[in-house]
């Protein structure tokens, strides 16, 4: 086993991890030395996908908009759950934001006068969304990589499966990793920490993200005693190709497209009369389903039901200029000419609001508030609550860069005031050397009675997408749970690969094992919180409770089951109102 | 282990200009075979003309059209890759909709002179083959 | 429902050898790389294959499909036009099993040419301000920005096959989209990076890189660029 010695260790290479990177390299001007582990090769994280664009508030005075109206609009659309305090941090740091991305060489697309073009976006009473044509997450992520080329203290190991967190009495020491080009186990010990791991799509079968977003590492965060927040709130994107899943970005939407049933209506003045397609997501997707179940949808051959996103009232140049990836898309995964037909979407899972339990400045908390020395998070697998129950578009490129810049900023300065590491001791060497038992010799021989962790996974899928849908009900997710708890028993799988390179197997088996833990959380949030909010929409209460329901979820793991309580949402500003678009 | 066949991938042709490339290298090896034992060939024959009747025989005519070929084609190609690296010739790509072949999305320019390559090497070898096979007193200029 | 035959070169880390496989695929319009993923998952886990996104746009799943450098997750069935699929991991790359490839090269040959902007580090982190563009400006290296560094073009390229050193396309286009970015300024530095043997003079124009690129970036031109560059001695990239 190796032992790799650090004084900042990131876990997770997204646009959160790489801005922390780069944040903490020039915070600590070289003096600290960084390492990026990301479970795939480093410059493929998901963050790539994102198409629609990043908010911020950048020319005030030229678009009569302001700090506050962008704050209200997050808060309103996060369906007040979101905490004030760090929707401000958010507003105020993320024009700042989008003019260092520009100074490393984003290419944002321009007004003809140079300035920076922002559109209209979902949920946003101004335009405020910056973009970069319709690949701005790819240009940003692929820009921020090339940029952490510029420091030489910045260390990147790709395809490192990280397995274990190590935290000893409220402090941060390392963690372990599975290394899968050499196939050899790694420990990285480290002085700080943050993960940036990404969301939990996978969970369910039909979503937008990639197959590498699995959330597994929230499950191992929380067997190391690190509090899940806000699980249940998972947010369905309302265009998604239908049958792959490919995301159709909200753009199409902000440019002028149409949302349209088989009557050929435009169903949303029914839903959402004032803000039509641009209303916040949850809306969106449930207007969807809806027209669906009331017979109003087109059947798929493989049995989905979708309705048609039109675009041919915007003419090609538009299209070609502004939104050509979406016209790629269709043309090459649906077979559509997005000039002539419209585009069969439905909505797919997208986002996970929930996430591990941070303050307003990203630092780690434990269920009772206590922060873990030395680990920070940041991105999408945070959850600091800017979200809510409901996030908007174009609001978590935003997120991604403002926390990786907080988070890698606080991190530096932290590793620069604690004194340097030596050589770790006995009991953490022989913590990492019995996790790499338990990997390599526990896990990965040929089982025959357990089930291979592709038919777990596939249950898994299934399980949440009948039971922890967008329509929710109190009986239905009770019968989830049961099963899930039934799930939960398989402690091993079937691994038929025993060689120890690259052994795809063996990392899906950990994935699974991580993913089913993160299930529970979703699945026991959902169905304690009695009303529905944002996202999270049930059946059987279908309004929102103010008087009860107004914090947060917070789920730990004690004496081996998951436990759940609550924290109250910081309210500065603006007081719940209802929710209309 | 690494993968490919290495030298032996001659023909992974994708598209005109790696045919073009392919053709110049050949071509650039049959040049360097043909012309470098050209000067010992004389001195070993003893007179210019004795060499040459060596290019007579049903061979050496065989291997003259072959040469003319070559030296058209590697010289013709060879002035369009130096119009091009000075970058006098390519126009800016076009990039809706992506066309497979790269050479289709330049300039027309260009498209003209990889089209001439290919029209001045047949000229010049069917006038070769002529010349070579029926010799100057068949020819429509006069003598 | 089809049945497909998807033929597989695999690499333990001792042998090669061929195994066939028999799928069955739903419709013409799924990709080669949910076929990949099918075999995977229902018969033979031990299949190690890169990828994430599936809707190319990270790069992961580059190989040879059919005898040409593709990404697996854009191909889809009703383009391949044989009987049988035959896929083998991408050429002139170490291989580190089955279709998984050593990328390390071509990410250290991308890092030699500095891609990224040079100018005075402490006016990019430091300051507040925006440096502007305009929209022709933008037009000019914006094609060449979409490389998403998926390694087909550095498979594609016959020099490649048999000049390990030479910089190849990857590296070559980002030389060119940050030299020719209007917000760069370091074009002198550059230029004495990639004007070597090893660097940029062994491309002859073979253009197979252009032909796979999956994205349409036409690294070959960026390249016939940089030689204009470098021959008329410009102050900026042409």
């Amino acid at each position: 086993m190796e032992i790799l010695r650090y004084d900042l260790v990131i876990v997770g290479s997204g646009i959160a991890g790489l801005r922390a990177a780069t944040a903490a390299a020039w915070a600590s001007g070289g003096k600290i030395s960084i390492a990026i582990l990301s479970k795939i090769q480093a410059m493929r994280s998901h963050s790539l996908s994102a198409e629609g664009g990043m908010s911020a508030v950048l020319y005030p005075e030229k678009t009569n908009d302001s700090l506050e109206l962008h704050a209200y609009d997050t808060v309103k659309g996060s369906d007040f759950l979101a905490d004030q305090d760090a929707v401000q941090v958010l507003v105020e740091y993320a024009p700042k934001e989008v003019r260092f991305l520009e100074r490393i060489g984003v290419p944002w697309t321009r007004e003809p006068d140079g300035r920076i073009a922002q559109r209209p976006f979902g949920g946003m009473s101004i335009p405020r969304t910056t973009f970069a044509a319709d690949k701005t997450g790819f240009f940003i992520m692929s820009t921020l990589f090339s940029e952490t080329r510029r420091f030489d203290d910045i260390h990147i190991y790709h395809e490192h499966f990280v397995t274990k967190f190590i935290v000893e009495n409220g402090l941060f020491r390392g963690v372990t990793a599975y290394d899968l080009r050499k196939g050899e186990f790694k420990l990285f010990y480290a002085k700080a920490g943050i993960i940036a791991t990404g969301g939990a799509g996978r969970l369910y079968r039909f979503t937008t993200t990639a197959h590498s977003t699995t959330g597994e590492t929230l499950g191992y965060a929380l067997r190391a005693g690190i509090a899940i927040k806000d699980m249940e709130f998972v947010q369905w994107h309302p265009t998604a190709l239908v049958p792959s899943g490919i995301l159709v970005s909200e753009a199409a939407r902000g440019e002028g497209g149409y949302l349209i049933n088989k009557e050929g209506e435009r169903f949303m003045k029914r839903y959402a009369p004032q803000k039509m397609e641009l209303a916040p997501r949850d809306i969106v997707s449930r207007a969807i389903l809806t027209e669906c179940m009331e017979g109003r949808g087109f059947q798929h051959e493989s049995g989905m039901c979708y309705v048609g996103l039109d675009l041919r009232h915007l003419g090609e140049e538009r299209i070609n200029k502004r939104i050509p990836f979406i016209r790629e898309l269709a043309h090459k995964y649906a077979g559509i000419d997005a000039l002539s037909e419209p585009i069969p979407v439905r909505p797919a899972v997208h986002y996970t609001m929930g996430g591990i339990y941070t303050d307003t400045w990203g630092r780690v908390l434990t269920a009772d508030g206590k922060w873990i020395k030395g680990l920070w998070a940041a991105g999408e697998a945070a959850a600091v609550s800017i979200h809510g129950a409901n996030r908007l578009g174009s609001n978590s490129l935003s997120e991604c860069s403002v926390w990786g810049r907080l988070t890698g900023e606080q991190a530096a300065k932290y590793a620069m005031e604690t004194p340097a590491l030596l050589s770790p001791e006995e009991k953490l060497v022989e913590a990492a050397k019995k996790e790499e038992g338990r990997i390599f010799d526990t896990l990965l021989h040929k089982e025959v009675n357990a089930p291979s962790p592709y038919e777990v996974k596939r249950q898994l899928n299934d399980i949440l997408e009948e039971h922890f849908g967008p329509f929710r009900h109190g009986s239905s997710m009770a019968e989830g749970l049961a099963k899930l708890m039934k799930l939960r028993e398989y402690t091993s799988f079937r691994i038929a690969d025993s060689s120890r390179v690259y052994n795809q197997n063996l990392k899906d088996a950990l994935e699974i094992d991580g993913m089913i833990d993160l299930a529970l959380v979703v699945g026991l949030g959902a169905y304690a919180r009695a009303e529905s909010r944002g996202a999270h929409y049930r059946l059987d209460h279908p309004r929102r409770d103010d008087v009860s329901w107004l914090k947060h979820t917070v789920a730990y793991l004690y004496g081996g089951e998951i436990k759940l309580t609550y924290t109250p949402v910081t309210i500065t500003k603006w007081k719940p109102e209802e929710r209309k678009y | 282990m690494r993968a490919g066949r290495g030298m032996l991938e001659l023909f992974r042709g994708l598209n005109i200009e790696r045919i073009y490339f392919a053709i110049h290298r050949l071509t650039g090896i049959f040049l360097v075979l043909y012309i470098f034992p050209r000067p010992y060939l004389v001195l070993l024959s003893g007179s210019w003309e004795e060499a040459l009747k060596l290019d007579m025989t049903p061979v050496g005519k065989i291997l003259a059209i072959i040469f003319i070929f070559s030296i058209l084609f590697h010289g013709i190609n060879g002035l369009r890759i130096v119009l091009i690296e000075l970058g006098l010739i390519s126009g800016r790509s076009l990039r809706h909709p992506i066309k497979p072949i790269p050479a289709l999305r330049t300039s027309r320019f260009h498209l003209m002179l990889i089209a001439a390559t290919v029209i001045l090497t047949i000229v010049g070898i069917v006038a070769g083959s002529y010349l070579v096979l029926y010799g100057k007193e068949h020819l429509l200029i006069g003598p | 429902m089809k049945s497909v035959v998807i033929k597989v070169k695999r690499y333990d880390g001792q042998k090669t050898w061929w195994q066939e496989y028999k799928a069955e695929a739903p419709s013409e319009k799924i990709s080669v790389l949910d076929l990949l993923v099918k075999v995977k998952e229902e018969q033979d886990p031990t299949l190690a294959v890169r990828y994430s996104c599936r809707m190319a746009i990270c790069g992961s799943c580059g190989m040879v499909i059919n005898g040409v450098p593709r990404l697996a997750c854009q191909t889809l069935l009703s383009e391949l036009k044989a009987e049988f699929i035959t896929v083998e991991p991408m050429w002139n790359h170490k291989v580190i099993k089955d279709l998984v490839v050593d990328l390390e090269p071509d990410f250290e040959k991308a890092k030699k040419v500095k891609p990224y902007i040079i100018r005075d580090v402490k006016e990019i982190y430091e300051t507040d301000k925006e440096f502007g563009q305009k929209p022709e400006e933008l037009e000019k290296y914006y094609n060449f920005a979409y490389c998403i560094q998926c390694g087909l073009c550095m498979a594609a390229c016959p020099i490649l096959a048999t000049n390990d050193n030479f910089l190849g396309p990857m590296a070559l286009n980002a030389a060119y989209r940050w030299s020719a970015d209007s917000r760069d300024q370091g074009w002198g530095e550059r230029a004495k990076i990639i004007d070597s043997e090893d660097g940029l003079w062994p491309c002859h124009l073979a253009y197979t890189c252009s032909a796979v690129c999956p994205r349409g970036v036409d690294p070959g031109f960026s390249i016939q660029l940089l030689k204009a560059s470098l021959i008329r001695r410009a102050r900026r990239v042409l």
